[in-house]
């Protein structure tokens, strides 16, 4: 009886906790400002699920997965997505306050945007064992006469692409509309380098 | 297309029983499809216009042979030497395919599926694919793979290095692209590609083809190109995770790891058109290249047939290389 309790308990908080993670995940938009603090032990959870998307993004475009590969690539490209991160949101002068302590808060939630982003993009690469888009854009790449790299990177282009026009979806419809969204020139340049960010992130994730 | 031609003057020897001299052998490995023409000094007016003859001769039938499908499925006149040779030591006794080669003595040696071969001395090899009487004239492909071993780590060993005899008709740009997409294809790629249907533009694209045969075009075809067992598989999701936070496993144990389980090898993954022609039987020459440093190859040459309704057909062969 005690043992069921302790095990109602487990699996109540464990629930909570799913939903006020995935309540944070869902609102994941272009105004990251806006989104609210993660639980504690978010950024692994999500660090776990990236995980797994890379490995099978990277298999699927028969990318090396072996764990030398993998140490190389998270490293180099998350250390270059933090720096850029954490120098972008110093340039934001609403995020600028003089004399007051650096934004860390705000580059956190950056950060996390980008990381949704590219979670998203190598879900598309993923969701090519079911409906197959790669191969088309391979066949273009191909008439084209672009090099294999230059092909890996148009894919990991529009896959990023994609992502981004998911997270731009749920930024408009939360900001109440396009001309609500677009009004704000501060949400028209974030749109931009977060879009560069995607691109530059799963590109150098799937190279 | 039959390519007779006369004696000596495509740097083959001049009688069937006899092998080749040696240079003309290293002309004639390196470029079976170009032929290699022997012009000596002129010793007379009769001698030159002899020899301006059999240079016009040679060209004539150089261009028959270029403009009539292509050199690449073509059996070229070394091949057909050596099959000649080969049914007649044989004789006749050749129901099965197999792999031979030209012994310095000039005999013909096939290759056991277990044992030695010298380095050195076998520069060409010549697999023997039985025809059948419906299979007269039509296309047919080999997919030949090579696992080098070595006791010491080689030099890129994580790649594999794939080549398609096609590329010979290629330009020099088409090649060039085609080797620079397929420079750094990584084994576990390779696999992923045949055995589980990723994406990969080198193999895709360059490496295999839609004509004549399509190479692709079932799965069992597809399946056959992978090297499943002949190489040690790479560590999965779960260790590759449990590798960056747990101990790492030591990459190649410095001394002595049994070759089949070592992890130092080279692979290597060939396609080789042929055409079965209006003979029983088809030599197809295969040159090997074995690289420098390696022990022994594990050697699987996988016949496509020339029907989609064909299975593949497979042969092994475990050789350690003597110097």
């Amino acid at each position: 009886m005690m043992v069921q309790k302790k095990l109602r308990t487990a699996l109540l908080k464990l629930q909570a906790y799913a939903a006020l993670y995935f309540s944070v995940l869902y609102r994941t938009v272009i105004q990251f400002w806006l989104i609210p603090n993660p639980p504690t032990g978010a950024n692994v959870l999500t660090g776990g699920f990236a995980f797994l998307l890379l490995y099978s993004a990277r298999m699927q475009l028969s990318l090396p997965v072996d764990s030398a590969s993998m140490y190389t690539i998270l490293f180099a490209s998350f250390f270059i997505i933090l720096i850029i991160c954490g120098v972008l949101v110093v340039f934001d002068p609403r995020l600028r306050k003089p004399g007051a302590p650096l934004q860390v808060s705000a580059m956190a939630k950056l950060v996390s945007v980008i990381c949704v982003g590219i979670i998203l993009g190598c879900a598309l690469v993923v969701l090519d064992t079911v409906f197959p888009w790669i191969d088309p854009l391979f066949g273009l790449a191909n008439a084209l006469g672009l090099s294999a790299s230059s092909a890996t990177f148009f894919a990991a282009g529009v896959a990023a692409l994609f992502a981004f026009i998911v997270i731009l979806t749920n930024s408009i419809i939360r900001a109440g509309g396009v001309r609500a969204f677009f009004s704000d020139l501060r949400n028209d340049v974030w749109s931009g380098i977060i879009l560069i960010m995607l691109i530059i992130g799963v590109d150098l994730l799937l190279k | 297309m039959a390519l007779s031609a006369p004696s000596g003057l495509f740097g083959f020897p001049a009688s069937p029983g006899r092998a080749p001299r040696n240079r003309d052998l290293d002309l004639a490995w390196k470029a079976p499809c170009k032929f290699s023409l022997t012009v000596l000094s002129p010793w007379g007016s009769a001698a030159l216009a002899r020899r301006l003859l059999q240079v016009s001769l040679s060209l004539a039938l150089l261009g028959l042979a270029t403009s009539a499908g292509g050199c690449l499925a073509a059996e070229t006149a070394q091949e057909r030497l050596f099959c000649r040779d080969l049914h007649q030591q044989q004789q006749g006794r050749l129901w099965n395919d197999g792999l031979y080669y030209r012994a310095s003595n000039g005999r013909i040696v096939q290759v056991a599926q277990q044992g030695v071969i010298a380095r050195y001395r076998v520069g060409q090899l010549f697999y023997y694919v039985v025809g059948s009487e419906q299979q007269k004239d039509l296309p047919g492909v080999l997919n030949i793979k090579f696992v080098f071993r070595a006791r010491r780590p080689i030099h890129r060993a994580d790649r594999v290095s794939v080549y398609n005899d096609r590329w010979e008709s290629y330009s020099q740009a088409q090649m060039a692209r085609a080797q620079s997409d397929c420079a750094a294809l990584s084994v576990s790629g390779y696999e992923n590609f045949h055995l589980r249907k990723t994406r990969n533009y080198c193999l895709r694209f360059h490496f295999h083809q839609r004509a004549p045969l399509d190479t692709l075009a079932t799965p069992d075809r597809r399946e056959s190109f992978a090297f499943g067992d002949m190489i040690p598989p790479e560590p999965g999701l779960v260790e590759t995770a449990w590798s960056f936070i747990g101990p790492r496993s030591a990459f190649a144990a410095p001394a002595g790891p049994p070759p089949e389980t070592s992890p130092p090898a080279q692979v290597k993954s060939w396609i080789r058109n042929f055409n079965f022609g209006d003979a029983d039987g088809r030599c197809v020459s295969i040159t090997p290249q074995f690289p420098q440093g390696v022990d022994s190859v594990h050697l699987r040459i996988n016949n496509l047939g020339s029907r989609l309704t064909e299975s593949p057909y497979s042969q092994d062969w475990h050789l350690t290389f003597s110097e």
